[in-house]
């Protein structure tokens, strides 16, 4: 009997730490899988920029794309005044903002991308009607912004 | 790059366009590049390209990489369910592994670049991640976060100065633990004997702390020379009260009862470890076909523990039951001395040559001091016993991989040598092994991803340091025949590991598949065995074991910047215990979650998992987890809020462990609950990276 009992005491001593990790493991669950989604599948938008007095194309200008202040993906209008943004299926919005040199986007990345004329739109937001359209236009009037307020 | 022609009519503004259509003529666009990068070697996750994640915690991040898995709950980090080491920028920083452990839930993979993941590291004899960061400006940076939760609060910081030739870094964190109150019962029936024992605990405090402060330093002497050093010190605390009810049946008599107080702390003080790192690093300026590098490490640790235990109890009257009143000091003390060289060999056409030889010397010493009341009148009697090992490991590594068009491979060869001398172990005081251990790794580009395979034969040595423990009460209640410690017979186990996975993309869903075969021989386990209601713990050889696991994972995305994922796992082994005796287990689990971002600074989760299954002797049953968590980044801040197991705030665990001669059935109830909120604030840039320098993780244990 009396081996039990040291028994029993040893099984006390040294059972606690055993059910505390017992415990833990029950806690937590340990369901966890890897890897990532993929995100080969895109949306091409155009947007078309275009001067607001004079209605001409703008073309080689530098934007570009942002939502609540974090620059999403940039682009690059061409000779016709148009430029191509590509979002993932991790990025994409409906509705963003486009940005024209501007500096409160602070990225490293950008701070060459900037032009040698600076334009400022008029309404900075763009709505793009429909996701399910791969590829749409959007129109965006931009004012030259004289250097000297610079 | 990828051509894109895109052609369509618009409608441009009148004044220049008059109506007419316009063709946009094609344009170039350039792929993002892939964010992870496999060869045979391993894999390379590059955060930088993705934008998600500056949302992601330490834990997101890495189980981007397909093949690893993440327990933020102890810290462990695994790949293919082996144990991976942690490294800074390629480094072994003291303390960073600790800290990376201890924030895997809260930490921000922001402040990382990039996570390498090396699937065989000759200076580990395992995986190993490294977080890397990569070069910016000279000056301060860092980040500082703390977070406040139901279980813990932790306290971590990160502060570096880049100046000169030095890149010099300071790691303050502070935690504290306090697990739920909870409360556990037991009920043991030993068949041969018509005898029944219950137990019940009440676990009142259960506080823990830990304190640690690590500096390190890397000095860049010339462009072909770097110097590192680190140090790292922690001091860890614990406290426990538990009451306890023990009633023990005779043939369904009460025949005993005792109600016993228990006190348990291990103080500051005495609980304290300090590591200190030198390597060094010679890597002349390669030329345009080959390059090579050769290092030097050297690693002191110096680790104590003391933990005392105060248990008082009241008996049913006029019994009188010895132990039941004691006071315990369980102390220990580990010294080690870890050397390490190694020599690499870059060429483009041979491929790549590493060699590593390493040596350890570790010493191991163990006390135990019990005093207890020895009769019924209240006699004091005293047991002391202690145990010295030491313990030498040598070692040497060689390696080769290469990487053609869209494969390549890799093949590990390690042999070593150690030496056990254990003073207290009489008649096994003295154990050597020699173990041989090949390794290939062969990684299969394919359009969608890639397809990898690994095998390695090893042989492990048993874990002696774990069967030092020796107690024995003398006089009237020796159970020194009972016990067994060791086995005559005991012999490196042999493993052989086999394992694959596929990584690939079908119709936009991204799919990772992993399968496992170990089959083990002379399995060395730790074994309780039931002899006349007495449970005897032995360390023998099992004559085999064949362990088979899968898992396989779904991730997709359901709208844009919502994923989804579904992971499925199952792990079946086929323990041969004796030659007719044969037990089999089986644990599954399926895990559902999601992830949306509504905007780009805030991201949100939830999942559902449900797992269960049997393991070894014993049941487990099935049961939900749920999680919610948030993340929000502003600028250089972030924050972050988990809340675990919303679904079931409290909860009673039930376990049935059924072996030879007895069963038992346990369940105990606790809050199961788990909120937590974190901030983290990053400043300065980082600056520029390590050269990373072979450093030494002690494999022996």
């Amino acid at each position: 009997m009396y081996k039990k009992l040291v028994l029993s005491v040893l099984i006390l001593a040294l059972g606690i730490p055993a059910l505390s990790q017992a415990q833990e493991s029950v806690v937590v669950g340990t369901s966890r899988g890897s890897g990532m989604a993929p995100t080969k599948v895109f949306f091409q938008k155009v947007v078309l920029l275009l001067d607001a007095e004079t209605m001409k194309p703008l073309s080689g200008l530098k934007f570009s794309i942002a939502r609540s202040g974090t620059i999403i993906t940039a682009g690059k209008t061409n000779e016709l005044g148009y430029g191509l943004v590509r979002f993932g299926m991790n990025n994409y919005y409906s509705k963003v903002e486009i940005n024209m040199n501007d500096n409160k986007y602070k990225n490293p990345e950008w701070k060459e991308d900037r032009n040698s004329i600076d334009y400022k739109p008029l309404d900075s937001m763009i709505n793009f009607r429909s996701k399910k359209d791969v590829v749409d236009t959007v129109k965006v009037l931009l004012r030259k912004v004289s250097k000297a307020k610079h | 790059m990828l051509l894109i022609g895109v052609v369509f009519s618009a409608c441009a503004g009148k004044t220049y366009a008059q109506e007419k259509p316009v063709e946009l003529k094609t344009v170039t666009i350039s792929v993002p590049k892939k964010a992870l990068k496999e060869t045979a070697r391993g894999s390379t996750l590059d955060l930088t390209k993705i934008p998600d994640a500056k949302f992601w915690t330490l834990a997101d991040a890495l189980q981007q990489i397909p093949g690893i898995e993440v327990d933020e709950a102890t810290g462990k980090i695994t790949y293919m369910g082996k144990e991976v080491a942690v490294l800074r920028d390629g480094l072994a920083v003291a303390g960073f592994d600790q800290q990376i452990a201890n924030t895997l839930g809260t930490g921000s993979a922001a402040a990382y670049d990039k996570i390498e993941l090396n699937l065989f590291d000759l200076r580990t004899e395992r995986p190993t991640v490294s977080f890397v960061a990569t070069t910016y400006q000279k000056g301060y940076f860092g980040n500082v976060g703390t977070a406040l939760g139901s279980n813990s609060s932790t306290f971590n910081a990160s502060l570096s100065l880049s100046k000169k030739k030095h890149l010099f870094n300071i790691i303050p964190f502070a935690s504290l633990m306090y697990a739920p109150k909870s409360k556990q019962n037991w009920e043991t029936d030993y068949y041969h004997e018509n005898y029944q024992e219950f137990r019940k605990t009440e676990q009142q405090r259960n506080h823990s702390g830990s304190t640690s402060l690590g500096i390190n330093d890397s000095y860049f002497i010339a462009t072909a020379h770097t110097l590192n050093t680190s140090f790292n010190y922690s001091l860890n605390n614990s406290v426990y009260d538990m009451l306890s009810t023990n009633e023990q049946y005779q043939a369904g008599v009460l025949s005993s009862r005792a109600n016993m107080l228990l006190k348990n702390s291990g103080p500051a003080a005495k609980n304290n470890v300090m590591k200190a790192n030198v390597s060094y690093v010679y890597k002349p300026k390669a030329s345009a076909y080959s390059s090579k590098r050769f290092d030097v490490s050297f690693e002191l640790e110096r680790k104590n523990t003391s933990n005392a235990t105060d248990a008082i109890s009241t008996t049913l009257a006029g019994e009188f039951k010895p132990h039941s009143n004691y006071q315990s000091i369980n102390s220990g003390g580990e010294r080690g001395m870890y050397a390490l060289t190694g020599y690499e060999y870059r060429h483009k056409k041979a491929g790549n040559f590493e060699a590593v030889l390493k040596y350890f010397n570790r010493t191991l010493y163990k006390a135990y001091d019990y005093t207890y009341q020895a009769n019924a009148a209240g006699a004091d009697s005293t047991i002391f016993q202690d145990n010295n090992i030491t313990y030498n490991y040598a070692a040497f590594l060689l390696s080769w991989d290469r990487a053609f068009r869209d494969f390549s491979m890799r093949m590990v060869l390690k042999e070593d040598y150690s030496h056990d001398y254990i003073q207290n172990l009489k008649g096994r005081d003295r154990v050597g092994f020699m173990t041989f251990s090949p390794y290939l790794s062969v990684l299969r580009n394919i359009k969608t991803g890639s397809l990898r395979f690994e095998a390695q034969y090893s042989q492990r040595r048993p874990e002696l340091m774990s069967m030092s423990t020796i107690i024995n009460y003398g006089g009237q209640y020796s159970i020194s025949g009972m016990q067994t410690i060791g086995n005559p017979a005991l012999k490196p186990a042999k493993i052989l590991d086999l394992s694959g996975t596929v990584n690939t993309v079908v119709s936009d869903v991204g799919i990772v598949a992993t399968g496992r075969f170990v089959h083990t021989l002379d399995a060395i386990s730790q074994y309780r065995l039931a002899v006349d209601s007495t449970i005897v713990q032995t360390y023998r050889n099992l004559s085999s074991s064949d362990q088979y696991k899968t898992d396989v994972s779904v991730n997709f995305f359901l709208l844009p910047r919502l994923t989804g994922q579904l992971s499925s796992n199952l792990s079946f082994v086929n323990f041969h215990l004796t030659e007719n005796k044969v037990q089999k287990t089986l644990q599954w689990g399926e895990a559902l979650s999601f992830g949306y971002t509504p905007s780009p600074n805030l991201r949100l989760k939830t999942g559902l998992s449900y797992n269960g299954g049997t393991s070894f002797q014993s049941k487990i049953p099935a049961r939900f987890g749920s999680n919610f968590s948030a993340a929000y980044v502003r600028g250089k801040l972030s924050f972050s809020c988990l809340i675990s197991n919303f679904h079931q705030p409290y909860f009673i665990n039930e376990n049935i462990v059924k072996a030879d001669g007895y069963q038992m059935h346990s369940y105990n109830s606790s809050r199961r609950l788990i909120g937590s909120f974190n901030v983290s604030y990053r400043f300065g840039k980082i600056s520029r990276s390590n050269d990373s320098a072979r450093d030494i993780v002690k494999d022996d244990m």
